[in-house]
């Protein structure tokens, strides 16, 4: 246990204070916004929600390209008894894992203050508890799928800018054709922001709401299904080596 | 003077070499097209319904909306990557001056970035040309490309090279996009404030609408003379972010 603890450490520690730092500042860079918006008469709930939702799970995924996918010792960690895959998957908990801390943290205080932005069916009279961990889900679908389809991503494509870029630009499709996706049956599976950018929040039909949970559901399977994966694509070294020098 | 000029040169055509032999530059760009294919097909099946002209101005409207986050991501690591290549050390002994290694080294990277966004843009180009039966739908995307896209291309290259110097790379790409969105892309309705209604946004809506009379998101009725002013801002902009770059480098070297 006491030789986890100092592995633990020791990768915190090579991460760098840049990896724990940058959700928090993420968070308190969009307060200090909502203050603004305050003092401008916009109601922050949906931009608060935006910051759960879109933001800190494409922050993640940007990191998580850059810590996992390549390392600088990488010829040395390949020969040592401890297993790179096991490393790898050691610093995608860890930042997995802390900014997930974050985003609940911050789910807390937004629903300690009312500036919640969560859906809950019409029909039903839902209790604070199932209304709160419903919110979860908002953040916790995006943050899943990110982080899995980062970390095959980036083992595939052997790039941390592509994988960046790759990221970017599904982000921004999937908020620039959100109505097309809203409309299209077979793409709600991998309609990654509906709460923000419909917006879906307070009560709402039972079916809008059945669709929006399952959509859920079926992006958290989605993150979840890719961790083996990229596990496996982690037990090719060549691919590893060569993915040191392709930058 | 001479010597100079074979200093950029050379410069250029190394970073050209470098960055558009980059296998990240080809996949990001082949990723992309996948997206963006939705809008090539909108292109292609519903050309008829506006003039040629009309089609060329929004379709380079179209690639400039998304095309340039590549190029912004990609050429985020190349400064840093001569501080972690040891190389900045070996240039500060060759005689040649630092602004032009510089200027040589955004120039050249920049031009290979884009030319897989040529490629793409030619595509559409040419299928507006073969529909339309119209040769002059080249000149003329050649001159939308220049007029609508590239100060924008040359603004977000400024800022790509210049800003992970001082910024870690992840949160720089991050913190682009982020930009992306919320400077151009984000509605002012909404009452977030933001920059894309103004003039400074590299996706050119004032350049679409005040040069070439056609509405682009959210820029409407602008004068030619707010898309010159545009042209004129993104571009200065640029050239500024270059000098803050050059005289922060200057200062560096000389730290001991």
């Amino acid at each position: 246990m006491f030789i986890d603890f100092d592995r633990f450490r020791y990768e915190l520690r090579l991460m760098g204070k840049r990896v724990i730092l940058t959700p928090i500042l993420i968070m308190i860079g969009y307060l200090l916004f909502a203050i603004l918006l305050r003092s401008l008469k916009v109601d922050p709930p949906r931009f608060l929600s935006s910051s759960l939702e879109m933001i800190l799970p494409l922050a993640t995924a940007i990191i998580v390209s850059m810590t996992t996918s390549q390392d600088p010792a990488i010829e040395v960690q390949l020969t040592v008894p401890r297993k790179y895959h096991q490393t790898v998957l050691g610093r995608l908990i860890i930042i997995a894992c802390w900014t997930a801390c974050i985003a609940l943290l911050s789910s807390i205080v937004l629903f300690a203050t009312k500036l919640d932005f969560i859906p809950q069916p019409i029909t039903a009279s839902w209790n604070a508890p199932q209304v709160f961990f419903t919110g979860l889900l908002t953040w916790l679908g995006p943050l899943f799928w990110f982080v899995g389809v980062s970390f095959c991503l980036g083992l595939l494509v052997r790039s941390r800018s592509a994988n960046a870029a790759i990221l970017s630009g599904i982000w921004i499709v999937e908020i620039l054709l959100k109505d097309y996706f809203a409309v299209t049956n077979w793409l709600h599976p991998v309609f990654l922001f509906p709460t923000t950018l419909l917006p879906l929040a307070g009560p709402i039909p039972q079916t809008y709401f059945d669709l929006w949970l399952s959509s859920r559901l079926e992006i958290i399977a989605t993150g979840l299904i890719l961790l083996p994966i990229g596990w496996l694509l982690l037990h090719n070294p060549e691919g590893l080596l060569k993915g040191a020098g392709e930058e | 003077m001479v010597n100079q000029l074979s200093l950029f040169t050379g410069v250029f055509w190394y970073e050209f070499r470098m960055q558009i032999r980059r296998r990240a530059v080809w996949i990001t760009y082949t990723c992309f097209t996948v997206l963006l294919l939705g809008s090539f097909f909108e292109l292609a099946f519903n050309i008829r319904q506006f003039a040629w002209s009309d089609a060329v101005v929004n379709w380079t409207g179209n690639i400039n909306a998304i095309l340039p986050i590549c190029v912004g991501v990609l050429l985020a690591d190349r400064l840093p990557r001569d501080s972690q290549t040891k190389m900045n050390e070996l240039f500060a002994t060759f005689p040649g001056a630092l602004s032009i290694r510089l200027f040589g080294k955004y120039l050249g990277s920049t031009l290979a970035t884009i030319v897989p966004m040529l490629i793409f843009y030619a595509s559409g180009i040419a299928c507006i040309a073969f529909q339309n039966h119209n040769l002059l739908a080249i000149p003329f995307g050649l001159e939308t490309f220049a007029v609508i896209a590239l100060p924008g291309i040359l603004f977000v290259a400024a800022f790509s090279l210049a800003v992970p110097t001082i910024m870690w790379i992840p949160l720089y790409q991050f913190l682009f996009v982020g930009y992306w969105f919320w400077g151009n892309l984000l509605p002012p309705r909404l009452g977030v404030p933001t920059l894309s209604a103004t003039i400074l946004t590299p996706i050119g809506g004032y350049m679409i609408s005040g040069l070439y009379h056609i509405d682009a998101f959210p820029v409407t009725n602008a004068t030619p003379m707010q898309g010159i002013a545009s042209i004129a801002l993104l571009s200065g902009t640029a050239a500024g972010v270059l000098w803050l770059l050059w005289r922060y480098m200057k200062w560096e070297q000389a730290r001991p």
